[in-house]
């Protein structure tokens, strides 16, 4: 920078209200009240680990720019603790201190259902890519939206691939905590089952906290089950295939509503998570294109290397919030929460998640679900066939 | 599944009961409800879980190092914490351990976070087999060694002079002193051993759930159940009513569905604790001591 | 004279700061507000506890058992299509209801046994909630139905509430520490047999005792159903809670008519401080307060503050 008279003045000036310009930039403030600690930290942490990635990447290109102006986003995260009643404690200050202008949701159906009683009395727009117990969004709530599909259809694709086994299957025990989400789950898989012909020969439910599964093991050896159905949590449900190999419960399939790619099922249960299969919201060979992060490949790159570690459905859903929440804005040109929500209901595009379309109550109608299992000791997806590594294994080894 | 059922009650019960004895003992000669004792197995699970995953020592040896840490501790709170308590009002004793038991925990969130840890040992999933009932290797171990040690403690109790000392200060706080037993030191050593015990069924309990901070909470209303019910300050009952209250659990969720494990468990509890509040082995004046 | 200045000064005092505590729901903002809505509840909770544990001598550990019935009361209420009046009146004899009930035979238990008996109580009536599932919603919880008032006028709604049934708390402790009936439910803690040879039956003392308690906090119990919208067991059947009501009891003084008051104000806004400023690290900060003030205060505050008064203006008058 020169200082000589005028022209020194000139561009002290122009570097001045560049400075004020950046200062007085836009901020666009996005609340998230996720667990960080208790029994949903882990999911919750990389939930916050996707919301982050998604900040950054499109900070570093220089913000969104919605309307005329453009926007920094910033976050700001509080920890609820994995307890509903925290969560909504949170909220209410999100909400009337923070002020902030849109909300992303916690991990947990239940939490989220605690949260969207607060930010519907507010007006405020959540996105909740990780609640997606049907209840939440059969209660009228108008500004709840989710782009990952609902939890009754959960476990679907492992009922869907069940079917092309040979020598076919045919009992189905179905086991979960009691809680929300794995009842929703639990109960949309039994019909399914039924429908495609299996037969449901235990349907049981436990504790939420149970530190004890043996009773569970005891009474699915009992019941002889070919495929075993868990809608639980990581931690209980390692707790019931420890059991399970105690008491040499050994059905032929093995399958999780949740994602098998949490690193948690391999380090404790070691070559007993072999042939496991989990479902996923989201599988890293997906080929939907978005213009944040390219495709799935490219976030998985940006985020391993952020992360230092490869990243689950959990994450890629809350990138995945905040593209549908940019894309949203964009299309609105405001932050005001109606025209945004309207903008949300006429959206028509693609993420590297998938493609979106909202229905009334905020639901993804066209969200779909893939799987995966743990072959040779690395997590593999194993559908929909398009996207697969490899062909599942059946029976377990 | 019936015979299963049963085996699965009794190997879980002796761990139970293991992890009750000390806690019983406390209540009984100090009149002090210890509820941080949950933090104490907690504390015990973590040594077995680093010792483990750090330095590859097997979660059964690592019981005597556990054991020994934990003595230290639960002395230390005793002495220093606890004691105050003792002379002023009944249930201070209760706000007070749930203070400690929310500083342990919290240390240990902060310390460890709420991740959860197991130790996977290579024989984890091992069981014998009897007559088409499989019977878990670690829980057999966990559930002998149970009995071993509670037996030790029994043997500590009636022969030696300190374990003498702390049956005496249970009966009669004031005679024993006169006795020349100091009140002070009996009650940090009853305090220890306790906390001992816990840490030793803390160990098992690392080989047979997943670890974390939150592990004690888990455990608190069985050994709340089980003291009660097997009689405030007697060893025997605490493993008697230790072996009833997984038989109990065990039963009922396998008659009527998992769920209802908790449930039944506590309505026997309210009315057994109605009915006969001594429980089993207990005399009806402890656990009014002041 | 004075003393009628003092009797009349009192009650002045009082109502002034009834006036101001009505009044300050107008210009607080929507985060106080819920922090003084709080402070109310406890307020209510904390004299509810004072009837059973100052008055009875009865230690109920487990006292959440009556605002988690309450909780889901009102909720089950509501969402049946009740008023709002008459779900909370409904769920406050519902806790009264449960009270006569269980009184009978937990009230014959001594000491630590009653104590650990209501804690168990708390607990099976949780998993009774949790097993039974359908309308009281088990593990799903219940989400109440969507009121249309703006948050605003929500907050103050359920604030003014909350004044409420922490004014009747404390108008009964105020009545037990003067009527006969507070006498009789004294004399059956310090003497079982005194008061029995003056013809009290004990039993139902103390039975109506518990269900005075076991209304108020089935009240606070329903406002705070209607006011976070959405319950489950575990935070409405919170032994923390339990726990709380009696740090702020032992705070403010067992049996006194405006310890609790104080207590509960003080331990309140100082955890929520704490809540705010330590986020991680805050269940350390309770722990650690909750075990000060049992080593430090265990006799609580207005005891000591009133002696030393009293000490002050006697040495006054001897000079």
């Amino acid at each position: 920078m020169k200082f000589n008279g005028s022209k020194g003045a000139l561009a002290l000036l122009l570097s001045l209200g560049c400075a004020s310009a950046a200062l007085s930039q836009e901020v666009l403030k996005i609340g998230a009240a996720v667990s960080l600690t208790g029994p949903f930290s882990r999911e919750g942490q990389l939930l916050r680990d996707g919301y982050d990635l998604w900040k950054d990447s499109v900070n570093a290109s220089g913000g969104l720019k919605i309307g005329t102006k453009t926007y920094k986003v910033e976050i700001v995260y509080n920890d609820d603790e994995s307890k509903a009643p925290t969560s909504a404690r949170l909220t209410e200050k999100l909400l009337s201190e923070d002020k902030v202008a849109f909300l992303f949701g916690p991990y947990s159906s239940g939490i989220a259902t605690a949260t969207a009683a607060i930010s519907e009395r507010y007006k405020v727009l959540t996105l909740a890519p990780m609640a997606t117990a049907n209840s939440l969004y059969s209660r009228g709530y108008k500004y709840v939206f989710t782009p990952s599909p609902l939890a009754d259809t959960g476990l679907h694709p492992l009922l869907t691939l069940a079917t092309g086994f040979s020598p076919k299957p045919v009992k189905i025990a179905i086991v979960g905590p009691d809680d929300l989400f794995p009842n929703v789950t639990g109960e949309g898989a039994a019909k399914r089952a039924v429908e495609l012909g299996f037969q449901v020969v235990y349907q049981g439910k436990y504790p939420k906290n149970a530190n004890d599964l043996s009773s569970v093991a005891t009474q699915l050896k009992a019941a002889a089950p070919d495929i075993v159905l868990s809608t639980g949590y990581a931690q209980d449900t390692i707790l019931l295939m420890k059991s399970m190999q105690e008491l040499r419960v050994k059905p032929k399939m093995v399958g999780v509503a949740m994602s098998i790619g949490v690193a948690d099922f391999r380090t404790a249960l070691g070559s007993g998570a072999e042939g496991l299969m989990g479902v996923d919201y989201w599988v890293p060979t997906l080929t939907h294109k978005d213009a944040t992060f390219g495709d799935s490949a490219g976030f998985a790159k940006a985020f391993e290397a952020k992360y230092k570690k490869p990243p689950t459905y959990h994450a890629a859903s809350g990138a995945a919030a905040g593209v549908v929440l940019g894309l949203a804005l964009q299309k609105a040109g405001t932050l005001e929460t109606e025209a945004v929500r309207k903008a949300m209901l006429e959206l028509r595009g693609s993420t590297f998640y998938g493609p979106v379309k909202f229905n009334d109550s905020g639901v993804n109608t066209l969200a779909t679900l893939n799987a995966s299992q743990i072959v040779g000791g690395v997590p593999q997806v194993i559908f929909p066939e398009s996207v697969r590594n490899v062909a599942p294994v059946f029976p377990r080894p | 599944m019936f015979a299963q059922t049963i085996v699965n009650g009794l190997l879980l019960g002796g761990v139970y009961g293991l992890a009750t004895i000390g806690f019983s003992m406390v209540w009984g000669v100090m009149g002090i409800i210890n509820l941080a004792h949950g933090a104490y197995i907690m504390i015990g699970a973590y040594i077995a879980v680093v010792a483990f995953n750090a330095f590859g020592i097997d979660p059964f040896m690592a019981i005597p190092l556990a054991m020994a840490v934990l003595f230290v501790i639960g002395f230390l709170i005793q002495r220093f914490l606890l004691n105050s308590v003792l002379k002023t009002g009944l249930l201070l004793s209760l706000a007070l351990t749930f203070g400690v038991n929310l500083v342990l925990v919290d240390l240990f969130v902060a310390g460890f976070s709420s991740d959860l840890r197991s130790v996977r040992t290579s024989y984890g999933s091992d069981a014998i087999e009897i007559a088409g009932v499989l019977i878990p290797s670690v829980r057999l171990g966990a559930c002998v060694l149970a009995l071993l040690l509670a037996w030790g403690f029994h043997f500590f109790l009636s022969r030696s002079r300190h374990g003498q000392a702390i049956l005496a200060t249970a009966l009669d706080r004031e005679i024993a002193q006169t006795m020349g037993i100091n009140p002070t030191l009996t009650y940090a050593l009853t305090a220890g051993a306790g906390a001992a015990l816990a840490g030793a069924a803390g160990c098992m309990a690392a080989m047979l759930f997943p670890v974390s901070p939150h592990l004690g909470n888990s455990f608190i209303s069985a050994v709340f159940v089980i003291t009660v019910l097997g009689g405030i300050g007697t060893l025997g009952g605490a493993i008697v009513a230790g072996f009833m209250f997984g038989l109990i659990q065990s039963a009922a969720s396998a008659i009527w569905g998992v769920g209802t494990q908790e449930i039944v468990a506590f309505v026997f509890f309210l009315v057994a604790l109605v009915l006969r509040p001594q429980g089993l082995f207990g005399r009806k004046y402890f656990g009014e001591n002041t | 004279m004075t003393h009628k200045i003092k009797r009349y000064g009192a009650a002045l005092l009082w109502a002034v700061a009834a006036a101001l505590t009505i009044a300050a729901c107008f210009w607080l903002d929507n985060y106080w507000l819920r922090i003084w809505t709080s402070v109310l509840m406890y307020v209510a909770i904390t004299q509810g506890l004072n009837v059973i544990v100052g008055f009875a001598g009865y230690h109920s550990f487990g006292n959440a058992a009556f605002f988690g019935t309450g909780a889901y009361g009102a909720a089950m209420l509501i969402t049946a299509g009740w008023p709002l009046w008459a779900a909370l009146l409904g769920t406050t004899a519902g806790g009264a209801l449960l009270a006569l009930l269980l009184g009978p035979p937990l009230l014959r238990l001594k000491g630590h046994y009653f104590a650990i008996a209501t804690v168990a109580l708390n607990a099976a009536l949780a998993e009774l909630i949790l097993n039974v599932g359908g309308w009281t919603g088990g593990a799903q919880g219940i989400s109440l139905p969507m009121s249309d008032m703006s948050p605003i006028a929500l907050y103050r709604q359920v604030y003014l509430l909350m004044f409420g049934g922490a004014a009747a708390a404390t108008l009964i402790v105020f009545w037990l520490s003067r009527s006969r009936f507070g006498y009789a439910v004294r004399a059956s803690k310090d003497s079982e047999d005194g008061a029995k040879a003056m013809g009290i039956n004990t039993t139902a003392v103390r039975v109506a005792a518990w269900m005075l308690s076991g209304a108020v906090t089935a009240y606070a119990g329903g406002v705070w159903a209607y006011w976070i919208n959405f319950i489950e067991v575990g935070s409405a059947f919170d032994v923390s809670l339990s726990v709380k009501a009696y740090i702020m009891l032992l705070m403010g003084g067992m049996g006194s008519v405006v310890g609790p008051i104080l207590g509960a104000a003080f331990f309140e806004v100082l955890a929520t401080l704490v809540w705010s400023k330590f986020g991680a690290l805050h269940n350390l900060m309770l722990g650690v307060l909750v075990c000060a003030v049992v080593l430090f205060v265990p006799r609580g505050v207005i005891i000591p503050m009133r002696r030393y008064f009293a000490r002050r203006k006697s040495v006054g008058r001897a000079v």
